[in-house]
């Protein structure tokens, strides 16, 4: 799997969580899959996030919930 | 087949008679995107009625799954195909997900679909909603790195073998980041070129980005290949209030365009000299009164104005 997967897989299950956007950040900078990105996930804004939240709550379908 | 069936046949009929040389005199193409609500059809019947609407954009992927479709939506559909004014717009294929069988099932279908139904040109939007155990969802950013580049550039290439039509992508309001907005404009070119793609930019994405970022529109406009940009679409949106009461424009297409939205179209007419097409956005289910589909039909004849005064 690459890292580009890892991550995009690692913040689409932290984007349905009820996590808030500053520990989904803290979260996905610490992760080790994501260390890649690190630098780009700390720059985000915690309103973006909560964006983020709502549309995955609102329109993903999902196979199964992890 | 019901009365509305019937009345909706009959205008299309009256369509078609009255004019076959719909759009074919404007440089500039102004359209609307289809929606298979009541609302819709009731906003949009007059627009058709008085031979306005020069193209219709439809996002073919959100009907594979629903299966039938209202008959007068059907008829217009097969109408703008049969005169070469339809164009395609996906939602579903997530073009900066990591290749799996959900893309290749969506390309089969779309080879299927372009059997059905003649497209000028296929677009898609930038991001991915392809991930984990998620099938499909709204686009999210991705970072921009060399292996979204070039997972991106092979998916596209997949989409462009299969419709041998011109293939765009469509830029994202969405932004996790500063660098997610100032970064899309190349990534969107370096995506697209090697399939000589096109850059469909949406101006309420934009707008939410100049306001969510407090970035100056004419600074974001010149990070973008703005001679790529063949087509626009124009909608409105909603505010957000998050906690500190700060608000969030989000691009929810539930609303009327903004006034700044207009300014910008001025603008991006000015800077891009290979628009084709022009299309105004709404979701179905959101005109919920005379006045909301008064104000859709005008804010259309604004932008048909603005095109042919330009």
């Amino acid at each position: 799997m690459s890292e580009l997967q890892k991550y995009q897989d690692k913040l689409i299950e932290l984007l349905d969580s009820e996590k808030s956007p500053s520990e989904i950040s803290r979260q996905l900078a610490e992760d080790p899959d994501c260390s890649m990105y690190k630098s780009y996930i700390e720059s985000f804004d915690d309103r973006m996030i909560a964006i983020g939240q709502e549309l995955v709550k609102k329109w993903a379908q999902w196979t199964e919930r992890p | 087949m019901s009365r509305k069936h019937r009345v909706c046949k009959q205008l299309i009929i009256l369509i078609m008679q009255r004019n076959n040389m719909v759009g074919q005199n404007s440089k500039v193409k102004v359209g609307l995107s289809m929606m298979l609500e009541d609302d819709f059809r009731q906003a949009t019947a007059s627009l058709f009625a008085n031979n306005q609407v020069d193209v219709i954009e439809w996002s073919f992927d959100t009907c594979w799954q629903k299966g039938l479709m209202p008959g007068w939506a059907q008829d217009l559909l097969e109408y703008y195909s049969k005169q070469d004014l339809l164009l395609g717009h996906g939602v579903y294929f997530s073009a900066l997900s990591t290749y799996s069988p959900l893309h290749k099932d969506w390309l089969a279908k779309l080879s299927n679909e372009i059997r059905t139904r003649k497209y000028i040109h296929i677009s898609e939007h930038f991001g991915f909603s392809q991930a984990g155990h998620v099938l499909r969802g709204a686009p999210l950013p991705v970072p921009y790195c060399a292996e979204a580049v070039t997972l991106g550039k092979e998916n596209l290439r997949r989409l462009s073998d299969i419709v041998n039509l011109p293939v765009g992508l469509e830029n994202l309001a969405l932004a996790f980041c500063k660098e997610d907005v100032l970064n899309q404009g190349i990534f969107l070119k370096e995506l697209l070129q090697e399939i000589n793609g096109f850059i469909l930019l949406d101006l309420h994405n934009l707008y939410c980005q100049i306001q969510n970022f407090s970035l100056n529109p004419e600074t974001l406009l010149q990070t973008y290949p703005l001679a790529d940009v063949k087509e626009l679409h124009i909608s409105g949106g909603s505010l957000n209030t998050l906690g500190n009461d700060r608000t969030i424009r989000r691009d929810t297409h539930d609303g009327d365009a903004p006034e700044a939205v207009f300014t910008l179209l001025e603008t991006v007419l000015d800077l891009c000299p290979n628009i084709d097409y022009i299309i105004l956005e709404r979701l179905g289910g959101t005109l919920n009164n005379q006045t909301d589909m008064a104000n859709f039909q005008d804010e259309f004849m604004r932008i048909k104005n603005i095109v042919e005064n330009h």
